[in-house]
């Protein structure tokens, strides 16, 4: 029977052709993603092992808990609360401790004289630490020159110092949350084996820089190195001890604990994409089931009847089963193996491409488990068994008298469970959705958005119909009798054009969801740039770690020719009063002020209720998504890092403002003032005469502490990190798009290989071979646009849903990217049907006659 | 049949498939006229060259040498797009089996030729087409929902719409029984009696009797001819032939 099967497949090789292709396509973009998902960070752990080796323990703050008194750095909530120093003495008491030190670390970034960012086109994080003087315990040697010894000195990674041309005795400006502060370099360092720490750029300052430690009470950890020979789980219970005696509540972990927390820390980069690629591993595995379980089903039309003929001369049922199932097994498993060599070579050419975009994530070996192997195993050959039982258990079941009578079209239609069931799934579904965006129930609003998916999926087969039917008029006046016969034979297997779109439904859908999300992340970073009236804004040079230093909003105020300004703060506070001990962990929200007289005139907040500019002390607004817990009337306790403020909510605001999460609760500017010690702001609006000399004077103001730009400017300006990152979303869902316009041509080419004999008819009448290729192509963008618009229905769908999930005060509604969505549908469609042309250039090369006798 | 261009002249056409050894001349030095107006049958037994002769006839396929003329154009000098054209323009067909286009429906395969350079279809002789043809009330159905008979009527319909030079038949009744088969036929005789030159490839003797004029092929030549055939006579003049072999 093998044999049989063998020569079987290599007489009908150009057949199996199109089908071996599939599965090698799909096999190999699930393999590649899979890989690439596994061997994403796999070289940062070694690195952050060998760096932090030296480090036997590490004491910080229980996250979530506040110590007494909120002194110390303003990076409360984006950074981690920090611990007193004080507890140091009680560490370095311990005969254990061989040495400890208190350690400073903060989002910063190193700024030229020209404001230049250096360091940030390589990766979106910027940091600066302290440097730790015992050398067993420090994470950085220098390589170059020397550590940093007092302030206003300072050492850079290796890799940000190579890549930026940085050389000793240059003089740079790191840019803090606190301040702006001119500093030497002294000496390039390296992190443990590495040039530096995973795709960020380290500043390392002295132990006493006052830019990082502030008042040096409050650090952000100490490291601790044991005495030799006392293991660290004695050396931690020992602390632990210590510290618990003296009453401090703070958290002691071994060295190797804390080395994993780094690690997870710094691999944040490492982890949005690992849950992208998951998001693209999904993809690519629907689509390669798609597309292999399309083509079974049509090869096995076409081949019906050859199975009537096998049936007519005596094999049973079960016999063409087996004999498909086995041509199908060893197709499965050749193209199996040629995928997973193929997906190799996708994860090189991914790699480069990431690359080239400075995302360090693949800087360790490719990691290749058993689990990808056996996915991979499973989708090309199980997938492509099951998909060829399920088309030789119809294909057999057709009487042999019927099979050699008919023409060889499938032309069924979808079972009526599925036409009833579509429609009703996706009323459900919808209902469910804004139900749940309504209630505010998450779960309620996931499970409509995946049955109206699912929903709108299984209706496939009816927009086909709908598709078709309503090309009809438009391509019969357009092309006539060609246009015509495209519509009609788009029409006559509804099944095939919805599973043949299905693929390309999927990459678009994916495509415009992104482009949606990230259109709607990018505007929570500027803010709405509709509710801007100013016409010049300032902003930090260091962002997002960076603010504008506060004493520039007087200069600039008093600069003539600015006629409004609107000084915008935001910081890190804490929903709760500290002094009153509760158990409930407290709330970290972003909290706001804004300085402004006349706040209209440059910013349209969309206020209710009290003028956000002139707040009076123990006045509070509140976002107006925030009303149903705080509403107008109602008191609130915010705690800042110097103080705590008390207040009633006197009105809402339902624009966000910009930063890098917008305020949920605005403050009048005395109490934060005091509340938080914090007078730089994020963002100043202006609103100027527009004249050269106000502009200049402007300009001259803001060197070297802000970024000024028009309005336009600043509306445009995009965010790398997040323009980064969707590049590469582009990148690999082209892949995915790629992918499905192979099925698509792959369906055209093998349904016009079941219709060689119409098409023969046709041209012996008088269809020309232009005619036959615009047909199919006409055919073809019926499909294309259906998968093109059932993708972008469901995209802009699920993006409605997902927003509320980003749980933001201003952002309600996914800001839609109009422009960029209708190229995605443009370059759909022309794709798809470009996809087409080679099927189509073949059904009209060949002759009429040996068409109508391929019968 | 006043006119006297015939609707097809074929001079000297020779077609050989193959090459060297395996060479086989399908049609060997043939030199025929089919006049204006005549419903003409080619019969001959299998392999005798009458469907080469047909396929060349049509412009589906090209001679070796030699030279085709339809209605005075002569087809080698024709490009493949103006092969196609004469064939939508100045050609009927009928095919045995899977003559329609299963997309479409009756009305628009009968008019489809037209359709295709968008023409004008005459409705007045569309609607004596249909009414001859016994179509009238089929025009909607697609051919999967048409009989075989009514199949092969539509086909004639379409054949016949633009009122070409020369319809071709190639066995027209091979897959139908007895009586559609009579139908169809006297259906293409009543056509060629009103001034339509029909030809006809066919191996049954009674589909020949309806003809004005049949002509034997054997080993890709003409061997003879039979005005105003009988079944009978017909049958004879096959018999013989397949004695002379």
């Amino acid at each position: 029977m093998t044999r049989r099967v063998l020569r079987q497949l290599w007489i009908s090789r150009s057949r199996y052709l199109l089908t071996f292709l599939a599965i090698v396509m799909g096999v190999a973009f699930v393999n590649a993603t899979l890989t690439l998902t596994d061997s994403i960070g796999a070289g940062d752990e070694a690195t952050v092992e060998a760096g932090e080796a030296g480090i036997d323990a590490v004491i910080d703050a229980v996250p979530g808990t506040p110590p007494a008194g909120f002194s110390g750095p303003a990076e409360m909530v984006s950074a981690g609360i920090g611990i007193p120093t004080s507890v140091l003495g009680t560490v370095t008491a311990d005969p254990d401790v061989a040495a400890a030190q208190a350690v400073w670390h903060a989002n910063a970034s190193l700024l030229s004289a020209d404001g230049s960012i250096i360091g940030q086109s390589r990766g979106p994080f910027n940091e600066a630490e302290t440097w730790i003087t015992d050398s067993e315990t420090a994470r950085w040697h220098i390589a170059e020159g020397r550590a940093p010894a007092k302030p206003g000195e300072m050492a850079l990674d290796a890799a940000t110092a190579r890549d930026f041309g940085v050389v000793l005795g240059d003089e740079y400006r790191l840019a803090t949350e606190r301040s702006s502060t001119p500093l030497t370099v002294v000496g390039i360092a390296r992190y443990g084996p590495a040039d530096r720490l995973p795709s960020r750029t380290t500043v390392l300052v002295a132990p006493d820089e006052p830019a990082l430690i502030g008042q040096g009470d409050v650090a952000t950890q100490i490291v601790v190195r044991g005495v030799p020979g006392v293991s660290p789980d004695v050396l931690v219970d020992g602390l632990r001890a210590d510290l618990a005696q003296s009453g401090e509540t703070v958290r002691v972990r071994s060295g190797d604990a804390a080395a994993e927390a780094e690690l997870a820390r710094i691999a944040v980069e490492s982890t949005i994409l690992s849950r992208l690629l998951t998001v693209f591993t999904i993809v690519a595995a629907l689509t390669g089931m798609l597309i292999i379980t399309n083509t079974f089903a049509i090869s096995m039309v076409q081949r019906r009847r050859e199975l009537a003929l096998m049936r007519a001369i005596g094999n049973t049922r079960s016999e063409l089963v087996r004999s498909v199932l086995t041509e199908a097994f060893i197709l499965g498993v050749a193209a199996t193996a040629l995928g997973l060599v193929l997906g190799r070579f996708v994860v090189v050419l991914i790699q480069l491409l990431f690359d080239r975009a400075g995302v360090e994530a693949f800087n360790g070996p490719v990691i290749f488990t058993a689990g990808t192997l056996a996915t991979t195993i499973f989708i090309g050959v199980v997938i492509t068994l099951l998909s060829a039982l399920r088309a030789a258990v119809s294909g057999s079941r057709v009487p042999p008298a019927a099979a050699l009578r008919d023409a060889a079209v499938d032309e069924s239609s979808a079972p009526w469970w599925r036409r009833g069931l579509a429609p009703v799934l996706v009323v459900i579904g919808v209902a469910a959705t804004s139900a749940g965006i309504a209630s505010q129930r998450n779960q309620l609003m996931l499970a409509g958005t995946l049955l109206a998916v699912i929903g709108i999926y299984l209706a496939g087969p009816l927009f086909a119909s709908l598709a078709a039917g309503a090309a009809r008029p438009v391509l019969a006046v357009v092309a006539g009798a060609t246009g015509r016969i495209a519509a009609r034979n788009a029409a006559r297997s509804p099944r095939r054009v919805s599973s043949a779109a299905a693929g390309l439904m999927i990459g678009i859908a994916v495509v415009a969801f992104f482009s949606i999300l990230a259109g709607t992340v990018k505007t929570l970073q500027v803010g709405p740039t509709s509710a801007l009236r100013a016409d010049h804004v300032v902003t930090p040079l260091g962002a997002p770690a960076g603010k504008v230093p506060g004493d520039l909003t007087p200069e600039l105020r008093a600069v003539p020719g600015v006629n409004d300004l609107a000084a915008i703060h935001v910081t890190g506070g804490l929903l709760a009063d500290p002094s009153e001990a509760t158990t409930a962990t407290p709330n970290a929200i972003p909290v706001g002020m804004i300085e402004a007289d006349n706040l209209d005139a440059v910013y349209d907040l969309d206020a209710t209720g009290a003028d956000a500019g002139h707040l009076e002390p123990g006045q509070m607004m509140v976002a107006s998504s925030e009303l149903g817990a705080h509403p107008v009337g109602s008191d609130l306790t915010i705690s800042g890092v110097a103080g705590v403020a008390k207040g009633t909510v006197v009105g809402s605001f339902a624009t966000a403002l910009p930063g890098f999460a917008s305020p949920k609760v605005l403050l009048d500017q005395d109490t934060y003032s005091a509340v938080f010690s914090d007078p730089g702001t994020v963002a100043i609006f202006l609103a100027t005469n527009g004249q050269q000399a106000t502009l200049d004077a402007v300009a001259r103001a803001t060197n070297g502490s802000g970024r000024f730009q028009t309005a336009e400017e600043y509306a445009g300006a995009s965010s790398s990190p997040v323009d980064t990152i969707l590049n590469l979303i582009y990148a690999l869902l082209g892949i995915a798009v790629v992918i499905a316009l192979v099925g698509l041509a792959n369906t055209m080419a093998l349904s016009i290989r079941e219709r060689t004999a119409e098409i023969g008819v046709a041209r012996a009448i008088g269809t020309t071979r232009a005619q036959v290729v615009s047909s199919v192509l006409l055919e073809a963008s019926i499909t294309t646009i259906l998968g093109v618009a059932m993708g972008l229905t469901i995209g802009i769908g699920v993006s409605f849903p997902t927003v509320t999930l980003l749980d933001n005060a201003a952002i309600t509604s996914p800001v839609i990217p109009i422009a960029r969505l209708v190229v995605i549908a443009l370059l759909g469609a022309v794709a798809g049907t470009i996809a087409t042309i080679a099927p189509a250039l073949v059904a009209a090369r060949r002759s009429p006659l040996e068409s109508i006798t391929a019968l | 049949m006043t006119d006297e261009t015939p609707s097809v002249a074929l001079t000297a056409a020779t077609k050989v498939y193959g090459s060297a050894d395996a060479e086989v001349r399908a049609l060997d030095d043939v030199t025929i006229a089919f006049p204006r107006g005549q419903f003409t049958a080619v019969m001959g037994p299998s392999g005798s060259g009458k469907s080469t002769l047909l396929n060349c006839m049509a412009g589906l396929d090209r001679l070796t040498s030699g030279t085709v003329e339809i209605g005075g154009v002569d087809l080698r000098d024709l490009s493949d797009r103006d092969l196609t054209i004469l064939r939508r323009t100045r050609l009927g067909f009928i095919f045995q089996s899977f003559n329609l286009l299963p997309a479409l429906t009756a009305r628009e395969n009968i008019t489809y030729p037209l359709d295709l350079s968008r023409s004008r279809v005459d409705p007045q002789w569309f609607d004596e087409l249909i009414g001859v043809l016994g179509l009238r009330d089929r025009l909607d159905n697609r051919p999967s929902q048409l009989s075989g008979g009514q199949q092969q009527r539509v086909a004639v319909a379409r054949a016949l719409v633009s009122k070409p030079e020369v319809v071709f038949a190639d066995e027209p009744t091979g897959s139908l029984d007895s009586h559609t088969s009579g139908e169809i036929l006297s259906h293409l005789r009543k056509a060629s009696d009103l001034g339509q030159t029909v030809v006809m490839v066919t191996h049954d003797p009674y589909a020949a009797a309806h003809t004005h004029n049949v002509v034997f092929f054997q080993d890709g030549a003409p061997v003879g001819e039979l005005a105003s055939p009988t079944a009978d006579g017909v049958l004879d003049r096959m018999k013989s032939l397949g004695a002379d072999r």
